[in-house]
């Protein structure tokens, strides 16, 4: 056993949860496909390396097995299917996710459920961002779009910490299991009703038009279109709210919240894509090699599981330079890969950022001396899933 | 002045922002006026090769309006996916008598 193959297998979840960056970086540089014992994943670290295994799904696919998914979201789930199947899903969620419909009636939804939180909070001075913001702006946002709008947030954000609990549970924690699967019991009773109210009376929602594209009895469509419910469920609630926490931690940080504070507008995009970048929140992608095949100078046998790091990809010094891990404002803006490449690319990417573009623009509009809480340092944790845990700010009420 | 090689775009009329199809050369293009700068690309995004010209303008950027892919028109990058590879962009000039002229033999290759 080589030296860093020695690190490697004493490297532990705990370890990655705190901070899977130091990691990352030294595998780029040693070994940049490298096994990891703890989860049983070979981890890509380096961005051409997670590109090729994205994109070339005649040599490594998403069928990973086994796979926490499959378990979480109760079946086959557009994230584990490839080819004809995957495409078949996808043509069910792209209809509603197309940019000029995201744009046409996203905008209006997300500002007033902003607002609502924003007037809430605005003459306190103080809040956790997190628990207080940008989740609930994620879950009530997506719960509108997908037709849940009648569901209140806090149980959206219960669901969304459930399925995360069993999605990264690779090392197998029965405590894990528990929670997850008592989660997706309850989304199963829980949508049972709605399904059946958005089939017979079909409208512009999300789930409704994903019923229409399936196929065969309501029974059938309903068992094609859970398990991808729910992983929408999981990643759609996660990903802006996530990243938008990043986002503000990143500018609070490295001292530039007064800069986005002074011309909200003209800067939240760049804000934003930095975050994605610089955390990106959902970090790794699930892989197998479906041959032997040759990444990174290793060669991976069949049936190998990878851990492809979007998250590591994005903090790649030979793309990045040298300032890769620092929250950087001003940084030329230049694709990164938070949504993922090739065919499994977030479909609701630009829903996504729609999200994060107007929930932190408003946030510095009407709290321009938004502020750090000295006392309570934003912690970050996850290395699957990463963001802030806590995002204690203050203001000039 | 007129570089050899030039094509005709039609009259300089577009607003800041805005953006229309052409045709020259056997290729279908659009046209992008970002402030004073007038470009041209051809239509198709490398993504999927939906018509860019159904897209919009964001900044000094072509948002595609399938699946929303961001280009560059500065230099042609993808600024964001799912595209992976570029477009090419080729700059175009306003002649004196109002008309959009770009050279567009970059776009062939």
């Amino acid at each position: 056993m080589s030296a860093v193959e020695a690190w490697a297998a004493q490297i532990t979840v705990e370890q990655l949860d705190e901070d899977p960056y130091p990691i990352y970086a030294r595998m780029r540089r040693e070994a940049p496909v490298c096994f990891v014992p703890a989860v049983g994943l070979w981890f890509v670290t380096r961005w051409a390396d997670v590109e090729r295994a994205t994109t070339h799904p005649e040599l490594i696919d998403s069928s990973v097995t086994p796979s926490p998914l499959d378990r979480v979201m109760g079946g086959p789930s557009i994230l584990v299917l490839d080819g004809p199947p995957q495409k078949k899903l996808r043509a069910m969620l792209d209809p509603s996710m197309r940019p000029r419909v995201v744009e046409s009636t996203s905008p209006q939804l997300v500002a007033a459920i902003v607002e609502e939180r924003l007037d809430a909070i605005a003459d306190r001075g103080e809040a956790e961002l997190m628990s207080e913001y940008f989740e609930p702006v994620s879950v009530l946002s997506l719960g509108s779009v997908l037709g849940l709008g009648e569901l209140d947030g806090d149980t959206l954000r219960r669901w969304f910490h459930g399925l995360a609990l069993g999605a990264i549970n690779f090392e197998d924690d029965p405590a894990r299991w528990a929670v997850s699967d008592a989660t997706g019991a309850d989304i199963d009773r829980e949508l049972a009703p709605v399904l059946e109210r958005l089939w017979e009376t079909p409208d512009a929602s999300m789930i409704a038009t994903m019923l229409q594209h399936a196929e065969g009895s309501f029974g059938e469509r309903v068992a094609a279109v859970l398990p991808t419910l729910k992983v929408i469920l999981l990643g759609g609630m996660q990903e802006p709210g996530h990243a938008a926490g990043s986002t503000v931690a990143g500018l609070l940080e490295s001292g530039q919240a007064a800069a986005v504070a002074a011309d909200p507008v003209g800067l939240v995009r760049d804000a934003i894509e930095e975050g994605l970048r610089w955390v990106s929140p959902i970090g790794t992608q699930t892989r197998r090699a479906l041959v032997e095949t040759e990444l990174g100078g290793v060669r991976l046998p069949v049936g190998a599981n990878l851990g492809v790091l979007v998250s590591s990809a994005n903090r790649d010094e030979e793309i990045w330079g040298p300032t890769a891990d620092a929250y950087d404002l001003l940084r030329p803006r230049s694709n990164h890969a938070a949504f993922g490449f090739g065919p499994h690319f977030c479909s609701g990417h630009h829903f996504s950022r729609v999200q994060m573009r107007i929930a932190v623009q408003r946030l510095f509009e009407r709290l321009p001396s938004l502020r750090s809480d000295p006392d309570r340092p934003a912690v970050f944790s996850g290395w699957e899933f990463r963001a802030p845990q806590h995002l204690h700010v203050r203001w000039d009420a | 002045m007129v570089d050899l090689g030039s094509v005709d775009l039609g009259p300089a009329d577009l607003a800041d922002g805005d953006l229309r199809g052409a045709t020259a050369a056997g290729l279908v293009l659009v046209v992008a006026r970002t402030g004073e700068r007038y470009v041209t690309f051809e239509t198709w995004c490398t993504h999927e090769e939906c018509p860019l010209g159904d897209g919009w303008l964001e900044g000094e950027a072509i948002r595609c309006a399938c699946h929303g892919s961001l280009f560059s028109l500065v230099d042609g990058a993808v600024l964001e996916g799912p595209a992976l590879d570029p477009i090419a962009v080729a700059a175009a000039s306003v002649t004196p008598a109002g008309r959009v002229v770009a050279d567009i033999s970059t776009l062939h290759a």
